[in-house]
């Protein structure tokens, strides 16, 4: 059988950057409590639709003079989980520049506007990379 | 919960009766979860919380993620209610699952216990699917198949 495609992956990203999802958080919508009660981001925080996972690139907002909090402006009710770009590769998942997409909301973080790109598997495996991603992000408030 | 004769239909149920969904039109949309028992039969004690949590769930709108996402959809909600009876019965003292929701309009039931992790996606195009993990290991299959692991950790965590 023939080796899958490799995954599309930005290498001008650099590895020691940073990414921001958007994660629903009134009434603990996408966030869990783990073992010892922390609360943390739930794996379905990071199911990716049929172009990847939307996040934000923390070197594009700075360039563009914007903080991360610029991401969930006007999104009431939602917290930033943050993840290295090189937790990110780690689990197998590419990350990819996708400024200013049209099917969202216009923003001015749109600039910095990336997706998560995880290769095609099995069912089960994308589920573990969602939890490996859940595991790896660090809840911003 | 709003009674149900105050809602109109569509209405999914159970094929046994015992548990009715019923979707409103209405705005702000209310999805009310109602399990119907044998006179004289106590409400399951796992009841009042999933029926609170799901409906809190309903009230999510189309793009409630900012990503697209889509609100539970009455059938998921209902297979949702059946695996969480059909795992917790009458255990009064297991664990309840944290309940969110997946972005096609399905729920992930999710267990986070010193005894392992329990993920059960629940979505009404495909299987309802169990992934466990202790930390080391990690196994998955549907919950036809996972049944007795999940109910071994869930034992477990109870002590």
């Amino acid at each position: 059988m023939a080796a899958p495609p490799p995954v599309p992956n930005d290498q001008s990203i650099a590895p020691e950057d940073i990414v921001y999802r958007r994660v629903k958080d009134g009434g603990n919508i996408n966030i869990v409590r783990d073992k010892y009660g922390n609360r943390v981001t739930s794996s379905a925080a990071f199911e990716d639709d049929d172009d990847g996972i939307s996040v934000f690139l923390q070197s594009t907002l700075a360039e563009a003079n914007l903080e991360a909090a610029s991401v969930i402006v006007g999104f009431n009710g939602y917290v930033l989980a943050k993840i290295t770009v090189d937790a990110v590769r780690n689990l197998g998942v590419g990350v990819v520049r996708d400024p200013n997409p049209d099917d969202v909301k216009p923003m001015p973080c749109n600039v910095a506007h990336c997706l998560l790109k995880i290769s095609p598997m099995s069912k089960s495996e994308r589920h573990k990379v969602r939890q490996g991603l859940a595991h790896v992000s660090e809840l911003m408030g | 919960m709003t009674p149900l004769t105050t809602l109109p239909t569509p209405e999914v149920s159970d094929p046994s009766g015992d548990i009715r969904i019923t979707d409103s039109p209405l705005t702000p949309r209310r999805v009310a979860v109602a399990i119907q028992l044998p006179p004289g039969e106590p409400e399951p004690w796992w009841a009042k919380s999933v029926e609170d949590r799901l409906e809190e769930l309903a009230h999510l709108e189309s793009n409630w993620n900012g990503h697209g996402a889509q609100p539970p959809r009455p059938e998921a909600v209902l297979i949702g209610v059946r695996v969480i009876a059909f795992l917790l019965g009458t255990h009064q003292n297991w664990p309840l699952p944290q309940i969110v929701p997946t972005w096609q309009g399905g729920l992930q039931l999710e267990w986070h216990l010193h005894s392992g992790d329990i993920e059960i996606t629940v979505d009404p195009r495909d299987a309802v699917w169990a992934y466990l993990s202790d930390g080391r290991n990690s196994i998955d299959g549907p919950l036809t198949e996972m049944e007795s692991r999940v109910s071994d950790l869930l034992g477990l965590a109870a002590g």
